[in-house]
């Protein structure tokens, strides 16, 4: 490969965009030139600054205040752009604050019955453990993981698969996976069994916003990750996206222990 | 209140101004009130009401039908000031609110200087956090264009920071 043709490459290797062949591609080629190696890496630090950046610019103060402050004095009969009449009139200045208010009102209300069910994933996981772990919960044990992935994934029509991870250095093996129900989304649940503790594996559809408010947030420089720990009592979690996907560790061991698995681990294998 | 940060961050790289970017706000949640019923629940809303204010920053700002701010008008020192108003200020420690600041303001001066075909896709996926599908259908491309620009447009930037983002991320 040459190196212009492994640039785009290695932004989507940053990006987690790639096909496993152009993965492999591009990976085989950093291991071979440093220059490419050196783009890489800055451009992941470029990449970890601009999230930092963004964190910095909300929204200002008194628009917020306008948004949330004002929805009481929502007018109803208000009905919004059908013709540059209306828009003119919505757009007069002294129409702004009835109008923030209306439009705030929407955002709040689309955005808690938007937000509102996914942040019930991560929490709610953690019971779907315990009883796992406690034998509450049976599980039709299978020895063909390649299967259990595969019908896993049918069972959600293929939009996503179970994230698969190599807990053999831990002797730890997935042994029985389900798909649950949680906050409207399809879950796929794979748990891994060994000599170790039982940890249990969520694969769901979301995004960073899916971690729960309280968790501790760390961006992993050398896989340009962010992950999001927390617990509750004994049982710990770590959170992670893979693209589209995160990936949600349970088990009952110490978060920092937890955590040093998700960051070894946390690649599709 | 998360999709109302986001959508304020978008708009503020796209119009460049704080107020610009306050208009662009209002504006994309009247359309959407006014198209609510096009959102299927359960879909990205995040992805629905950054589709409605790209095309609404396309059609009224980038056509020309209203004038934008370009550098010279987004670096006065009222707008500076504007700026910094933005910022949070309950950070834990004021060396890390310094760097911060610093950073934040640097990669946003930056951002203002190149080129909106490629300063979009780096909004979207690298502040947005939107994947690259979801990038596409926002602007409606290709994929493929997505990562093309989004490989040019931090190149750029990386030329436009110069030593600043040269040092080891783990450093920093």
């Amino acid at each position: 490969m040459r190196c212009d043709e492994a640039q785009e490459l290695i932004t989507g290797l940053i990006d987690e965009e790639l096909t496993a062949t152009e993965r492999v591609a591009v990976e085989g080629h950093l291991v071979e030139c440093r220059d490419c190696k050196t783009q890489f890496e800055r451009e992941a630090a470029l990449k970890h600054d601009m999230k930092v950046a963004a964190a910095a610019i909300v929204v200002p103060h008194a628009l917020r205040q306008k948004m949330e402050n004002r929805g009481s004095t929502l007018d109803r009969d208000i009905s919004p752009t059908r013709g540059s009449s209306v828009r003119q009139w919505l757009a007069a200045s002294r129409w702004r604050p009835l109008y923030a208010a209306a439009v705030g009102a929407l955002v709040i209300a689309a955005a808690l019955f938007q937000v509102q069910p996914k942040k019930d994933v991560a929490t709610a996981a953690l019971p779907i453990h315990e009883s796992i772990v406690s034998g509450r919960t049976s599980l039709v044990r299978v020895n063909d993981v390649t299967r259990l992935r595969k019908e896993l994934a049918l069972a959600v029509n293929d939009k996503f698969s179970p994230i698969a991870l190599d807990l053999s250095m831990m002797q730890l093996y997935p042994i029985a996976g389900f798909v649950q129900k949680l906050g409207g989304r399809d879950v796929l649940v794979t748990i891994y069994e060994g000599s170790g503790p039982m940890i249990t594996c969520f694969t769901f559809l979301g995004d960073d916003s899916d971690a729960p408010k309280d968790a501790e947030s760390l961006f992993d420089p050398e896989k340009k990750i962010n992950f999001y720990s927390f617990s509750r009592g004994a049982v710990s979690a770590v959170m992670h996206r893979v693209g589209e996907v995160n990936c949600l560790l349970v088990a009952n061991m110490p978060p920092a222990d937890l955590l040093v698995v998700a960051r070894g681990k946390s690649h599709h294998v | 209140m998360n999709h109302l940060d986001h959508l304020y961050r978008v708009a503020f790289y796209l119009t460049k101004n704080e107020e610009d970017a306050q208009d662009c706000v209002q504006e994309t949640c009247a359309r959407a009130l006014g198209a609510s019923a096009q959102f299927t629940s359960g879909t990205n809303l995040k992805a629905w009401l950054t589709r409605i204010l790209y095309n609404f920053f396309f059609d009224a700002y980038a056509r020309g039908k209203r004038m934008i701010a370009v550098d010279d008008l987004a670096n006065t020192a009222e707008n500076k000031k504007n700026f910094w108003d933005t910022l949070p200020s309950d950070h834990p420690g004021p060396e890390t609110q310094l760097l911060k600041l610093e950073l934040a303001g640097r990669i946003s001066e930056a951002l203002k200087k190149i080129p909106e075909e490629f300063r979009v896709p780096i909004v979207l996926v690298d502040m947005g956090d939107f994947s690259y599908q979801e990038a596409s259908e926002i602007l409606t491309c290709p994929i493929g264009t997505v990562r093309s620009r989004l490989s040019r447009g931090r190149r750029l930037l990386q030329h436009l920071l110069g030593h600043y983002l040269t040092k080891d991320p783990s450093e920093r």
